[in-house]
């Protein structure tokens, strides 16, 4: 029995509960194992909208697992996938060397990126840590001597509250951004092709 | 008559891109047109092996609903 390398996306009604999609997840990696595959990588991309309706629905929750497994076992899996309604679509491509490398590298440029924020973010961490400590302390012996502390808090306070914006902002935004850009562009599409139409 | 749009370099040569990924919807969005037809290699520029890499990406994509067969809004 001849095994290959397969990438397989499977899309799965986004109208169903949180749990639901886990168990229809956990059927397909549990699946794979009884059949002697096996699971390399699994990425959950969550709930995504559609680029168009399948079954009525507009949404999906989008699965891609990589995984080693007989060719026939395959067939057996597609099968099964196509029957059951929870699934909007499934499709299972073979991968190449350099489809392997690919992912590859960008597994290491993300995990370079999550590293680059959590370094940014401990910096900013111990930044405020630094300033905000000085407010701390003085906010302590408050008690004891009342002139000094008073003096000391109100600016360490105000650094403190300037910096923390700054460290939350880098990676909230980025996403967001991206995905207004995306709509942005399918609005344009929409617009533009209605004005072709018009003509 | 209005000339095609300058044709450019092949965008996958000049990155050294070798795989292109059905999944990069943001990357392939560029090489389709806004009603959702591939733009022919004629003005992208795209060398012949890459726009044949192109297009199984596009097609992959549209199955599995990243990007669209047709994209045309009924007023």
């Amino acid at each position: 029995m001849s095994t290959n390398k397969y990438e397989m996306v499977v899309i799965i009604d986004a109208a169903l509960e949180d749990e639901a999609i886990d168990r229809e997840v956990e059927w397909i990696k549990s699946y794979l194992s009884e059949q002697g595959g096996e699971l390399e990588t699994l990425d959950l991309w969550g709930r995504r909208r559609l680029a168009y309706a399948i079954k009525k629905k507009s949404e999906g929750y989008y699965a891609v697992f990589r995984f080693t497994i007989g060719r026939d076992t395959l067939r057996g899996l597609e099968r099964e996938l196509g029957l059951r309604e929870t699934v909007l679509r499934y499709m299972a491509v073979k991968r190449s060397p350099a489809a392997d490398e690919a992912y590859a590298e960008a597994a290491i440029e993300a995990e370079l990126k999550a590293e680059q924020a959590r370094l940014r973010q401990e910096e900013a961490a111990a930044r405020e840590e630094a300033e905000g400590g000085g407010g701390e302390q003085a906010a302590d012996p408050g008690a004891d001597g009342d002139a000094d502390a008073a003096d000391e808090t109100p600016a360490a306070e105000s650094a403190a509250e300037g910096d923390e914006p700054e460290a939350a902002e880098p990676e909230s935004t980025d996403p967001s951004t991206e995905q207004n850009e995306d709509e942005g562009e399918a609005e344009k599409a929409a617009t533009s092709t209605t004005a072709e139409t018009a003509d | 008559m209005a000339r095609e749009p300058r044709r450019r370099e092949c965008y996958f040569s000049a990155n050294q891109i070798d795989h292109i990924d059905y999944k990069n919807s943001k990357l392939l969005k560029r090489f389709v047109s806004e009603r959702g037809r591939i733009i022919p290699r004629r003005t992208t520029g795209t060398s012949a092996k890459h726009h044949r890499a192109l297009t199984r990406a596009i097609k992959r994509a549209r199955y599995i609903a990243l990007l669209p067969y047709v994209s045309e809004m009924s007023a």
